[in-house]
C-alpha cells in the first residue's frame, strides 16, 4: 500500500482544535449504525434456545434448525403462524393465521386458531425443519412471532411490544406537520381542545376598521368583520365611513328592506377605493359564526368601456395581482372569446371579480344569465336611469341580491330617474311607479312649479320631499367634495365672458333674421328644428368655421335674403371671441409650464384646437369617442407621466372621456363650451381636481357674452339645484323650471352687454373684484312675498323673475366680479393677469369675469 | 443505510406526539384520509396493521382500493386475514354506486391548485385538479420544472386563494430542484420563505426502483401530515436509461404502469394533486414529419398516455412566454393559452401598459 508521498490520497487540511473530536464523532456514529443494522436485520439468526431473552425485539425466524424429539427444551413454546395446506401451486398464499406449539418433548403441533380454545389441531409432527416455511404433516406454516403462555390462554391476540416495528420512520425534519403559511380564520380553541372557533380574519387593533355586527344576534354567534389592514391603512376617514355604510346596507342590517345601496359621493372622493375595500371584505369574511363561506363569491362590476382598465388597475394597485382574480373584459378579445371567458368565470374559482362594460352586458346577455353573481357594482350608475334601458333590464333579470350603485350625479333631470335607480338597487322600496308618481312626484313638482304660490301646496310638497329624503337616506350616501378640501389643493373657478367677434355677430344677426328661424319661433312645433338651431348657434359660439359644412346652417342662410356670408371661405374663419382669448391664455399657461386639459363637446372643435396648437407649436394628446378603448389608458398614462414638453395639452371630448378619467398631470383645465346637463360639465371639470393633485388648480370656463352659451350657463345654474335638493338636501331655491318665454330668450342675443348673467344678478358692483353677497337681500324679499296668500297679478310677475334670477344668484354666491376695463392686477390667476397687463385693451378679449377660489382648510 | 434510518431511535420518542397532533387536525373537520389504525378490532390486530404499514398501506382507502392479491403479498397476511381486512375497509370507505348529480356536486367543490397564471388556470378550469394526475410534457426550457416550482409554493396557500393548504412532496429525478426559486415565489405571495421551504418534502431519486420506493415513504408521510401536491419532475428520465432496448421494453412499461397506478392510488387516497413532467422524443421517421417540421412526442407510450388524467403540452413562445396546449383531458376543450416565466414564478404575460 503506497499511501505516502505523491501517490497519497487527498487529505483535506483540518483545523487543529476540532480534529480530535470529529474523528471520535464519526467513529461513534459508525458504531451506532452498526448497532441499528444488527437490530433491524430481519434475517437475524435466532435459535429457539436464545428466545428466552425477553427483551428481544427482533422477529423470531429460526432457520434450518432441526427440532428433534429429544432436544433439550424445557418449556412449551407458542408461535403465531400463518398456515396452508401443502400445495405445489406456483403462486402460494397463506390460508389463515394459526398457532404452532412446540412441546418440550420436541413435538410440533399446528392449530387453526390463534388461541388454544376451540382450536382444532391440524397436524402434528414429531420432527420438523424450522425454516422460512415449516412443513408439518400435510400442512405448511410460516413463523410470525413468538407469543407467551398467558396470551394464548387469555385469547389475547398479541402484545404490541412483542412485535417489531418494521416501518421505517422518516427523518423528522421532513415529516413535520403542515405549517400554515397564511392566517386562517379557524383556530383551535385552547380551552376545550375539540371545539373550534372561527375568529376574525385580522386581529382587531386600535387602527383596524371593524364593521358593525349583525343586529339581533347574541355576541357569541358573530365574528368581527375587519377590513384588511392593507386597505384600511389607505382609507381616509370619509372613505371608512362609506365602507361601513355600504357594508351595513349590503348585509341588510338597516331596516329598509333591501340589499342595495347608492354611493353618490361627488367626484374625486375615492368611490373606487371604497368599493374595492367593501368587495375585498365581503369576498373574504362573514359575520355569522356558523356560516363558513364568505358573503360573496362572485362580484360583477359594470362600467363604461373607458373605465374597465381603470378598475382593474385600481384593484392591482391596492390588492396586488395574487390576492384576487380580476377578469377585465376589455375589447381586446373578440365577442366569442369574451363569451367563453364569462362562462369560465362562473365555472372556475380563478376569478372572483369580473369587470364588464355596459355594452357587453347586452352582447353577452345569455352567458351572464347563467352566472351566479352575489354582488353587482354599477359604476357611473346614472347610465341606468331609464326603466326601459335594456342594460338595466338584463341586470334585473340576473337577480343579483346585493347591489352597489356608484355615481357622482344621481339626479340629472327628474325624479323618475331617481326612482328608477332606487327601484333597481332596492326593488319595491319606493312602491310601484304609479304609487311613486302619486305619492311623491305630483306634490313635489306641483310645489316646485314656478307659478305656484299656494302655501298649502308648497308645504305639502316640502313635507313629501322630506319624507322621500328620510326614506332614501337609509341607503343613499352623498358627500360633497368639501370633505376632501383639506387634502386637495386650492381650486380657482374662473368664468370668462368673451365678446363675440364681428363675424360671429353678423352671423347671429343673419340667423335670427332668417325666415326659417322666425317661422320656427312662431310655430313652436318642430322640436327637432329647435334643437338643430341650438346646435348651430352653439357651434357658432365656438367658431364660425365649424358651420362651413353644416346643412341646417346652409338652409337657414339660403332663406335669408341679405346673405352676404362667403360660405366658401367660411372654414378658414376660425377666429371667434372664445378662440381669440384661448390663444393668449394657452400661451400664458405654457409660459408657466403647467399642463392643460382642453375640453369641448364637439370633435370638430377639437379638430380646430389641433390646428391651433400645431400653429402655436404646442405638443398635445387627444382623446375622443373614436379613440380605441385599449389605447385610451395609454394616452392618459402618457399625459400624466410625461414631461411638460412632450405633452402640454390634453384635448378631451366631454362626452366620451368626461367621467372617470384621472388627469392629475394637469393643473389647468379649460372648458371651451358647455352642455345642457350641468353634471356633464361638472364631471369634466373634476378630471384634474381630484385626489393626488398637488398643484393649485385653475378651471376656466369660456362663454360668449350675451349669446346662447351664456344662456345655457344660466340654465345650468338653475338645474343644479334639483340635484342638490334631493341628494344633498341643501336649503335652496324652490323653483327652477323654464317656461316657454325662456326658450325664446335662449335665442335672443343681447348686444352691447358686458355680461348678461351679471345683469341678471342685478348686482351694482363696480366689477373691481369684490366678493358680492346678494342672496341675503333676496331671502327677505321672498319671505315678504309668501306671507300673503293673495297677490296681485303685477306683484306675481315681479316675484317670478327675481325668483328665477335668485337661483342664479345663489349658484354664483362667493364669486368675485371683475370687469377688465375697471380693474387690473387684482386677480388670483397670473395667467389672466398677464393677459390683462400685456394686451392693450383686454376688454376686447373678454368683457367680464367671475372667479372664486376655494382654499383648503 | 440512509440517514433516516440512523435517526430512527432518536426520533421514535417524538413521532407519536406528532401523530397525535395531526389527529387533532383531522378532527378539525378537514376531510382527511382515514388512518389505517382505525381498522383495529374485529379480528384485525395491531400487528396486522403494522405489517400493512410496512408495505405502504397507511390509510383505509389504500387497503380498500388495492386488489386482494397485493394484500396477500404482504408478509404475514393470510388469505382469511386479507378477506377480513377488505371487508372492514369496505365498511368505512364508500365503494358503491352514487348518482351523477351527487358526484357533480362533489366535483364542483373540487379543490384546484393555482398555477400562478390566471390564464393557465382558466384553461385548466381553475388550476391543477386534485385527486388526479396531470402530466406536463415538452422540450427542455419550456417551463415544466418552473411550473413544478410554482406549484410547490401555491399548493400551500389557503383554499380561497387557489391553494391546497397542504405540504408538497417533490420527487426529483433530474436534479433540477432549486429551493432558491421557491423563495422568490414565496415572496411573491407574501409568504414566509422558511415556512414554505419547510413545507416541501424533497427527495432525489437515483434509479427507477428507488423512485418507486419513494412512493411508499410518500404514503407514510401523507398519512401523518397534510399534503396537497405530489410532484414527480420527470417521471420517465430514469426509466429511459435504466431500461434499454426492445428487450426490456415490456419490463419497463409494466414497471411504469405500476408506478402510475401507485400515483393514482395516492391521489385517490389523500385527495392530492399529482403533477408529473415528461420528456419528449423526436419522431425522426414517419409521414407526420411532412406536415410538422419538428414533431415531438411525449415518451412513456400508451401507459403514460392512458394513466394521466390531463395532459398538457408546453411549447416555447416569444421571450419569456410559453404556450400551453391541452393535449388530452376528460373535460377541457382542446385550446391553448399563453403564460410566462418570471423571477417570481409562472404568471400571466405582462402587457405593455402594465410597465
Amino acid at each position: 500500500m503506497l499511501s505516502t508521498g505523491a501517490r497519497a490520497p487527498f487529505k483535506p487540511p483540518r483545523p487543529y482544535s476540532s480534529s480530535q473530536e470529529e474523528s471520535q464523532g464519526t467513529s461513534s456514529q459508525e458504531s451506532d449504525r452498526n448497532q441499528h443494522k444488527a437490530q433491524n436485520n430481519r434475517v437475524n439468526q435466532v435459535t429457539p434456545s436464545d428466545a428466552n431473552n425477553v427483551n428481544k425485539r427482533q422477529k423470531l425466524v429460526p432457520t434450518k434448525k432441526v427440532i428433534e424429539k429429544d432436544s433439550k427444551e424445557s418449556t412449551k413454546r407458542y408461535y403465531f403462524v400463518q398456515w396452508r395446506k401443502f400445495t405445489t401451486k406456483k403462486n402460494k398464499t397463506w390460508e389463515d393465521d394459526g398457532l404452532m406449539v412446540i412441546e418440550p418433548t420436541g413435538d410440533v403441533m399446528l392449530f387453526n386458531k390463534t388461541e388454544t380454545k376451540n382450536a382444532k389441531m391440524l397436524a402434528k409432527a414429531s420432527k420438523c425443519m424450522l425454516g422460512d416455511v415449516i412443513r408439518i404433516g400435510s400442512y405448511e406454516a410460516t413463523l410470525d412471532h413468538e407469543i407467551s403462555d398467558i396470551e394464548v390462554s387469555n385469547g389475547t391476540k398479541e402484545v404490541s411490544s412483542s412485535t417489531p416495528d418494521t416501518h421505517k420512520p422518516i427523518a423528522s425534519s421532513v415529516n413535520t406537520r403542515f405549517k400554515s403559511v397564511y392566517p386562517s380564520t379557524r383556530r383551535l380553541d385552547a380551552s376545550t381542545k375539540t371545539y373550534k372557533v372561527r375568529s376574525s380574519l385580522y386581529t382587531v387593533s386600535q387602527d383596524s376598521l371593524v364593521m358593525s355586527k349583525p343586529p339581533g344576534l347574541s355576541p357569541d354567534k358573530v365574528v368581527d368583520v375587519v377590513v384588511d389592514p392593507i386597505l384600511s391603512k389607505h382609507l381616509r376617514p370619509h372613505q371608512s365611513d362609506a365602507v361601513c355604510f355600504l357594508y351595513d346596507c349590503i348585509m341588510g342590517f338597516k331596516n329598509f328592506g333591501g340589499n342595495g345601496t347608492l354611493l353618490a359621493d361627488e367626484m374625486g372622493l375615492g368611490k373606487t377605493l371604497t368599493t374595492i375595500a367593501v368587495i375585498w371584505t365581503l369576498l373574504k369574511q362573514n359575520p355569522y359564526l356558523e356560516v363558513d363561506s364568505p358573503v360573496c363569491k362572485k362580484v360583477l362590476i359594470t362600467c363604461p368601456v373607458s373605465l374597465i382598465q381603470n378598475w382593474s388597475k385600481e384593484f392591482k394597485k391596492w390588492l396586488g395581482l395574487n390576492r384576487i382574480g380580476i377578469l377585465a373584459l376589455n375589447s381586446k378579445q373578440n365577442a366569442a372569446d369574451d363569451k367563453v371567458q364569462i362562462s369560465s368565470f362562473g365555472k372556475t374559482r380563478v376569478y372572483q371579480v369580473m369587470i364588464i362594460s355596459y355594452e357587453k352586458v347586452l352582447t353577452c346577455r345569455k352567458e351572464l344569465m347563467d352566472l351566479n353573481i352575489d354582488l353587482l357594482v354599477c359604476d357611473e350608475g346614472h347610465r341606468l336611469k331609464t326603466a326601459t334601458n335594456k342594460v338595466m333590464q338584463t341586470l334585473n333579470q340576473m337577480q343579483i341580491k346585493m347591489k352597489i350603485l356608484l355615481t357622482g350625479t344621481p339626479i340629472q333631470n327628474d325624479l323618475y330617474e331617481f326612482y328608477n335607480i332606487v327601484n333597481f338597487i332596492n326593488p319595491g322600496v319606493l312602491g310601484t311607479p304609479s304609487h311613486f308618481q302619486k305619492e311623491f312626484v305630483k306634490p313635489i313638482s306641483r310645489a316646485r312649479d314656478m307659478n305656484c304660490t299656494n302655501k298649502v301646496i308648497l308645504d305639502f310638497g316640502e313635507e313629501k320631499s322630506n319624507e322621500l329624503l328620510t326614506l332614501t337616506r337609509q341607503f343613499v350616501l352623498r358627500r360633497s367634495s368639501s370633505v376632501l378640501s383639506h387634502v386637495l389643493p386650492d381650486k380657482t373657478d374662473i368664468i370668462i365672458f368673451c365678446p363675440p367677434s364681428s363675424l360671429q355677430l353678423f352671423m347671429f344677426k343673419a340667423i335670427s333674421s332668417s325666415q326659417a328661424f322666425n317661422s320656427f319661433l312662431q310655430s313652436q312645433a318642430s322640436v327637432n328644428n329647435s334643437l338643430g338651431i341650438i346646435t348651430v348657434m352653439k357651434k357658432l359660439c365656438n367658431s364660425p368655421s365649424l358651420l362651413a359644412n353644416d346643412k341646417l346652417f346652409k338652409e337657414i342662410i339660403k332663406s335669408c335674403q341679405e346673405s352676404k356670408i362667403d360660405l366658401e371661405s367660411l372654414h378658414k374663419r376660425y377666429s371667434s371671441g372664445k378662440v381669440n382669448l384661448l390663444i393668449p391664455l394657452l400661451l400664458e399657461i405654457c409660459e408657466l409650464k403647467e399642463k392643460i386639459v382642453l375640453i369641448s363637446n364637439y370633435t370638430q372643435t377639437l379638430d380646430l384646437f389641433e390646428n391651433i396648437l400645431r400653429k402655436l407649436n404646442i405638443s398635445f394628446l387627444r382623446l375622443d369617442g373614436s379613440t380605441l378603448g385599449k389605447s385610451r389608458d395609454n394616452i392618459v398614462n402618457e399625459f400624466n407621466n410625461s414631461t411638460f414638453e412632450k405633452a402640454s395639452v390634453f384635448l378631451l371630448s366631454a362626452k366620451s372621456g368626461g367621467f372617470g378619467l384621472n388627469l392629475i398631470g394637469a393643473s389647468r383645465l379649460i372648458l371651451f363650451d358647455n352642455d345642457w346637463n350641468p353634471s356633464v360639465d361638472l364631471q369634466a371639470m373634476a378630471r384634474i381636481h381630484r385626489d393626488g393633485q398637488k398643484k393649485p388648480v385653475f378651471i376656466y370656463r369660456l362663454f360668449t357674452t350675451g349669446c346662447i352659451d351664456e344662456k345655457i350657463f344660466q340654465r345650468q345654474l338653475m338645474k343644479q339645484k334639483l340635484s342638490e335638493k334631493f341628494v344633498d338636501n341643501k336649503e335652496g331655491s324652490q323653483l327652477d323650471l323654464f317656461d316657454i318665454n325662456d326658450l325664446k330668450d335662449i335665442f335672443t342675443i343681447h348686444y352691447g352687454t358686458k355680461c348678461n348673467t351679471h345683469d341678471l344678478l342685478q348686482c351694482f358692483c363696480e366689477g373691481i373684484g369684490e366678493e358680492v353677497t346678494l342672496s341675503a337681500q333676496y331671502e327677505d324679499f321672498c319671505n315678504e312675498q309668501s306671507a300673503s296668500d293673495w297677490v296681485s297679478a303685477l306683484e306675481l310677475k315681479q316675484t317670478q323673475s327675481p325668483k328665477k334670477n335668485a337661483s342664479i344668484r345663489n349658484a354664483l354666491e362667493g364669486y368675485k366680479h371683475f370687469d377688465p376695463e375697471k380693474s387690473n392686477d387684482i386677480l388670483e390667476d397670473s395667467a389672466i393677469n398677464n393677459i390683462v397687463s400685456k394686451t392693450e385693451g383686454a376688454s376686447k378679449l373678454f368683457t367680464f369675469m367671475f372667479s372664486k377660489k376655494s382654499t383648503s382648510q | 443505510m440512509t440517514q433516516g434510518q440512523a435517526e430512527e431511535v432518536v426520533e421514535s420518542a417524538v413521532a407519536p406526539r406528532e401523530n397525535e397532533q395531526y389527529m387533532e387536525d383531522e378532527e378539525e373537520g378537514v376531510n382527511g384520509p382515514l388512518l389505517i389504525e382505525q381498522l383495529e378490532g374485529n379480528g384485525i390486530t395491531a400487528g396486522d396493521i403494522r405489517k400493512l404499514k410496512a408495505e405502504g398501506f397507511h390509510t383505509i382507502e389504500s387497503v380498500a382500493y388495492t386488489p386482494k392479491k397485493a394484500l396477500l403479498a404482504v408478509k404475514g397476511i393470510s388469505e382469511a386475514k386479507a378477506d377480513k381486512i377488505s371487508l372492514e375497509a369496505a365498511k368505512l370507505v364508500p365503494l358503491g354506486f352514487t348518482t351523477a348529480s351527487e358526484f357533480h356536486s362533489r366535483r364542483s367543490e373540487l379543490i384546484c391548485i393555482t398555477t400562478g397564471s390566471k390564464q393557465l388556470d382558466t384553461l385548466l378550469g381553475g388550476g391543477v385538479e386534485t385527486g388526479s394526475i396531470t402530466e406536463v410534457f415538452g422540450e427542455f426550457r419550456t417551463g415544466k420544472s418552473q411550473l413544478c416550482h410554482t406549484l410547490a409554493v401555491t399548493c400551500q396557500l389557503p383554499i380561497d386563494m387557489g391553494g391546497g393548504e397542504g405540504k408538497c412532496l417533490y420527487i426529483d429525478t433530474e436534479g433540477t430542484f432549486r429551493p432558491v426559486r421557491l423563495v422568490s415565489i414565496a415572496q411573491r405571495y407574501g409568504l414566509n420563505p422558511d415556512d414554505c421551504l419547510d413545507n416541501v418534502a424533497y427527495a432525489r431519486a437515483y434509479n427507477a426502483d428507488h423512485q418507486f420506493q419513494l412512493l411508499n415513504l410518500a404514503a407514510q408521510m401523507m398519512a401523518e401530515s397534510r399534503f396537497s401536491l405530489l410532484i414527480v419532475d420527470s417521471i420517465m428520465s430514469l426509466y429511459r436509461t435504466d431500461y434499454s432496448g426492445r428487450g426490456e421494453l415490456s419490463a419497463r412499461q409494466s414497471h411504469v404502469a405500476k408506478y402510475m397506478r401507485t400515483l393514482q392510488r395516492l391521489a385517490d387516497e389523500f385527495g392530492i394533486a399529482v403533477v408529473i413532467t415528461n420528456q419528449v422524443v423526436a419522431q425522426v421517421d414517419g409521414a407526420s414529419a411532412m406536415f410538422n417540421p419538428d414533431p415531438k412526442k411525449p415518451i412513456g407510450g400508451n401507459i403514460i398516455a392512458h394513466s394521466s388524467t390531463t395532459r398538457l403540452s408546453f411549447k416555447k413562445g416569444k421571450a419569456e412566454t410559453r404556450i400551453c396546449k391541452v393535449y388530452d383531458s376528460p373535460c377541457l376543450p382542446e385550446s391553448e393559452c399563453v403564460f410566462a416565466i418570471y423571477e417570481d414564478g409562472i404568471g400571466d404575460p405582462k402587457v405593455e401598459e402594465d410597465s
